[in-house]
């Protein structure tokens, strides 16, 4: 960070803010317990439709059945928000030519890398969380686990290797990885909108093809998951290429 | 009060508004954007308990709240970054941990 030190974690409450939040929230808790007290038994018992149905979807786990056959407009809706999130992310980058060429490099913490301690723990747990992530997906189907799982363990591997500096010029996405970021939400869209052609509704998997196609679709997401989280995670600008004038005067 | 602990997942479902109710207060409290980032965190993770506790009150298990929370946790982790980026990006570009708005409050 340049300029002068100050703190810029603690920003002082007034009292009359504080008071006034008090209060709001003991209501919002008061109504949330009446609420609450208040509640009636919903008249369709999902949890009945969904065991019924499973048998049909392709799949034997319920979460999974919900996630991917039953709800599948929502898991297709969460990946655009993802992916939503991961371009306006890519897109608020600094201009490369406003960092300095040092620190545009890549993350400070990257000289680390010398440990032999750190380069071989990095070395080991590739094929641990590579092997963990492909289990997640695979299990899926059946347990516990699914493709954000196990995006989510390859997106760990990805901010390893970025912090420990084993990936090269780690500040930016690969042409390569960007285009992995569309293919999750591509690949789930078409194979929803293929539906219709077979004269069935939109994202309505037929029973006999289901199992596959939910298996890829996942597999497919798993990827765009991880490339989407290591993206948003890379494009927060690091606090060595910070550009602002120093000892910005506070109101 | 004895009514209110009926089950598991109602005990669930009252923490969760115990949680929003404290993270809301934190939320309008402080002006910190980072702190209000968290406040806002933590809000939704009470919505997520009370979705899945008030729906497995009577019935058990449900798996379609759950599959409804699990989207809601990765569209909160997927904005939860964005915000960090926009928050960081804004702070390289001002220098300011609160907001124009909440500075002249």
């Amino acid at each position: 960070m340049t300029g002068a030190p100050r703190d810029t974690t603690y920003v002082a409450i007034s009292r009359g803010r504080l008071a006034v939040s008090l209060v709001l929230g003991a209501g919002l808790a008061a109504a949330l317990v009446f609420a609450i007290r208040g509640r009636s038994v919903p008249a369709i018992d999902l949890a009945m439709q969904v065991d019924d149905a499973l048998d049909s979807s392709g799949v034997s786990h319920e979460i999974t059945a919900v996630l991917l056959n039953f709800r599948s407009y929502d898991t297709l809706l969460e990946i655009a928000v993802l992916l939503a999130a991961a371009i306006v992310a890519l897109a608020l980058r600094a201009p490369v030519a406003e960092t300095t060429p040092s620190a545009a490099t890549t993350h400070d913490v990257a000289k680390a890398i010398d440990t032999p301690v750190l380069a071989s723990l990095v070395r080991a747990l590739h094929p641990m969380l590579l092997l963990l992530a492909g289990y997640l997906l695979w299990a899926g189907s059946s347990k516990p686990g699914g493709a954000f799982q196990a995006g989510a363990v390859i997106a760990a591997l990805g901010v390893i290797r970025r912090v420990s500096g084993v990936a090269p010029g780690a500040d930016a996405l690969s042409r390569w990885q960007r285009s992995t970021l569309l293919a999750g939400f591509t690949v789930f869209l078409v194979l929803g909108a293929g539906m219709l052609l077979l004269d069935r509704p939109l994202l309505a998997w037929p029973v006999d093809l289901s199992g596959v196609l939910i298996l890829a679709i996942e597999a497919v997401l798993t990827v765009s998951i991880a490339v989407s989280l290591i993206g948003l995670f890379a494009s927060a600008p690091s606090e060595q290429t910070s550009t602002r004038p120093s000892g910005t005067p506070r109101p | 009060m004895t009514t209110l602990l009926q089950s598991a997942p109602l005990f669930y479902a009252l923490v969760g508004a115990l949680l929003v109710a404290i993270a809301f207060t934190a939320f309008a409290a402080h002006t910190h954007v980072l702190r209000r980032l968290l406040a806002f965190n933590v809000m939704g993770t009470g919505s997520f308990l009370i979705l899945v506790g008030l729906a497995q009150h009577t019935r058990g298990p449900d798996p379609v709240p759950q599959a409804l929370v699990l989207t809601g946790i990765v569209v909160a982790v997927a904005s939860t970054a964005l915000a960090l980026v926009v928050f960081r990006r804004w702070y390289e570009a001002t220098g300011h941990v609160v907001l124009p708005e909440d500075e002249r409050a």
